[in-house]
């Protein structure tokens, strides 16, 4: 292990202490396989391949325990794929997930059930990742009455207790999910995440769906349950205001790489890369008043056939030749923090 | 609204209601709406989900089917009333002095048809002109939206397009009549802040320019911040508190409008608890009496069983709350 740790690229070598979770130059590919007709024309010699879109591309992460790290960007910009990555639902293509210092990767060997557990996942759609057949009572107690964590018997006390700290009255128990409200299905989520007692909990946008008044309530039911159980959070959303509230460490990813990252104090006191000062920018904000826009140009470009060099350059205002030429490198630009750009403004 | 100054507002609605008749029960969707709307303003109506916002932007395209119907008030867009029209009469206007930009710009275009053929179908209901003009007409509006190579865009297929791009051709289509009100429900809801800023900035830029009249229906407070002249707050039904975007925001006189921006974590001091608002919105089937926020409102009293009326406490600055914030 130390040995690994040893290879590890400077880059990455930030925290000193045995961090809870380490992703480690992970990446993931997707593959759209050539169809049969154009198979059939690459034989009578014309150009086509499998497109491959490389939807996370060498992310190398530590998250501390008991702390919060929040993922950042647009739409495509592999921000969920890493999620689902860390969380074990997808394989890595290359590179691992360690959390507690054991290999905990999907398709990796020698993982039992019981150490996934550790792991646990709150999606975007409540409604969709609820089962719309199933009382409240068995979506909340199936994984832990499953994986012997309590008797059968003792469901309806277990999932009354695991309603009351997601703020749910216990009388709902028997209800459907249809029976609630955007807000409470989510909460419901929550508190099935929470029943085997993770220890890491992965947060894909929780919060997108709900309206303001309950975004608020439940990004508190976050801030409080990470306090008392001491959760180590990977919360991924778009929303910068959301991720600062929450979140200690900000990482913010273009088009599959990691393009900054740094403490949330340091990066919203100056982000140091060109897009993380573009989305700062271009965030509305109640107090900024009416303005005029000053937006960047252009779109997020295709993953199937991404820039060159830096993947931002055809939209960054301060792009010289060498970006279009020369991936930069993710490096330190003080403060422990790191910058994906050959021109960094510290 | 009576003290609006001269010049006379393009759209007035005055005491708007609507409603759907359900087996369940009658749902006030639109409940005693007023607001006015001057050339060339943008108004933003804000509210969470069911608080009518979207329901009065279709009551004023007369967009609304059975089981749903304006039950009372008056709609009238440049001194005509609308709410009295027929069926024909009421599909002259739409799309041509009065148009409409949806959130979901895939399901708005028809996805069989080019771009061109669907800016021809728009132009032609209304006015009647050769393929030709139609796309010299639609190129200069895509231009004007900012996409660029816009004539071979007009050959494109909805499909072809970013959603960005889709949007945008949305808006060109909405503006080609040279409409005097546009309503945009959630036009940015979809796309990503990048995209949001230049969606934001270019519908800025077309309304200084072509004085036309924006309504602005979004559940995002900060964007009406960056957007709007003025705004109105919707809950449960009824604007219940408008004024200028700057006094609305900066001194909210209404615990609603204090509560949703109490609610936006960006400002906040970081890993703080939010002030939340208890509860979540009343039933529309079963609405509180009197003021209908009581139920969740830290200031409510056994007066507010009562329904407050509507006061001036400003330039333009109504609000619906008998205990009004940080009053002087």
């Amino acid at each position: 292990m130390l040995a690994e740790i040893d290879r590890l690229p400077d880059e990455s070598a930030v925290e000193t202490a045995t961090p809870h979770v380490v992703i480690r130059n992970a990446s993931r590919n997707f593959v759209q396989k050539i169809s049969a007709v154009e198979a059939l024309l690459s034989r009578v010699g014309m150009n086509y391949a499998d497109r491959v879109v490389q939807a996370v591309s060498d992310v190398s992460l530590e998250i501390p325990r008991g702390t919060a790290v929040g993922l950042v960007g647009e739409s495509g910009c592999g921000k969920s794929t890493l999620g689902r990555m860390a969380a074990g639902l997808l394989s890595a293509t290359h590179g691992e997930v360690i959390i507690d210092g054991e290999r905990m990767d999907a398709g990796h060997a020698g993982m039992s059930a019981r150490d996934m557990l550790r792991v646990q996942m709150v999606f975007q759609n409540p409604m969709a990742s609820l089962n719309p057949r199933q009382k409240v009572v068995d979506i909340v107690t199936e994984a832990a009455v499953y994986h012997g964590l309590i008797r059968r018997r003792d469901r309806q006390e277990f999932a009354a207790e695991l309603l009351r700290e997601v703020g749910l009255p216990p009388d709902v128990l028997n209800r459907l999910p249809h029976q609630f409200s955007g807000g409470q299905r989510q909460r419901i989520g929550i508190a099935r995440a929470l029943s085997v007692s993770p220890e890491f909990l992965i947060c894909d946008e929780p919060v997108a769906a709900l309206d303001v008044l309950i975004q608020a309530q439940i990004i508190n039911l976050l801030l409080e349950l990470k306090e008392r159980r001491k959760l180590t959070l990977l919360f991924i959303s778009h929303d910068l205001g959301v991720v600062r509230h929450i979140c200690d460490e900000v990482v913010v990813m273009y088009l599959g790489r990691i393009v900054e990252r740094a403490s949330t104090a340091d990066l919203f006191a100056g982000p140091a890369h060109p897009y993380t000062q573009a989305l700062f920018r271009e965030i509305p904000r109640i107090g900024s008043g009416r303005r005029s826009y000053e937006p960047i140009s252009g779109e997020i470009p295709s993953p199937l056939s991404p820039p060159s060099g830096c993947h931002f350059h055809p939209r960054c205002p301060c792009a010289i030749e060498k970006c279009s030429l020369e991936t930069p490198p993710l490096i330190p630009v003080g403060n422990g923090r790191l910058a994906r750009c050959w021109l960094p403004s510290v | 609204m009576n003290a609006m100054p001269p010049p006379q507002p393009v759209l007035e609605v005055e005491r708007l209601s609507t409603v759907f008749d359900l087996r369940a029960g009658t749902v006030r969707s639109v409940n005693d709406v007023s607001f006015s709307l001057k050339r060339g303003e943008i108004l933003g109506i804000v509210g969470e989900s069911g608080s009518g916002k979207s329901v009065t932007g279709l009551s004023v395209l007369g967009l609304i089917e059975p089981p749903g119907r304006i039950a009372a008030g008056s709609i009238r867009l440049e001194g005509r009333e609308l709410t009295t029209l027929g069926d024909a009469e009421k599909r002259k206007l739409r799309g041509n002095a009065i148009s409409m930009i949806f959130q979901d710009p895939m399901t708005t275009l028809n996805p069989v048809l080019s771009i061109g053929r669907q800016f021809f179908e728009v132009i032609n209901a209304h006015r009647t002109v050769s393929f030709a003009t139609a796309l010299d007409e639609a190129e200069a509006a895509l231009v004007q939206v900012g996409i660029p190579a816009a004539r071979e865009r007009l050959s494109s297929y909805p499909h072809e397009l970013s959603g960005g791009m889709r949007q945008r051709v949305c808006i060109a289509m909405s503006l080609i009549n040279k409409p005097a009100v546009v309503i945009a429900d959630e036009p940015t809801t979809a796309l990503d802040v990048t995209i949001q800023a230049q969606i934001l900035n270019m519908m800025q830029n077309l309304v200084q320019d072509s004085d036309v009249s924006l309504i602005w229906v979004t559940h995002d407070l900060s964007v009406v911040a960056g957007l709007c002249d003025r705004v109105a707050v919707m809950y449960a039904g009824r604007i219940v508190e408008t004024g200028p975007v700057e006094d609305v925001l900066r001194n909210p006189r209404h615990p609603y409008t204090r509560g949703l921006l109490d609610s936006i974590p960006g400002d906040a001091e970081p890993g703080r608890r939010l002030r939340q608002v208890p509860g979540t919105q009343p039933s529309p089937l079963d609405l509180p009496h009197g003021c209908s926020f009581r139920p969740r409102c830290s200031q409510a009293r056994d007066e507010c069983k009562e329904e407050p009326a509507s006061d001036q406490v400003g330039p333009d600055h109504f609000v619906r709350c008998l205990f009004k914030l940080g009053g002087n």
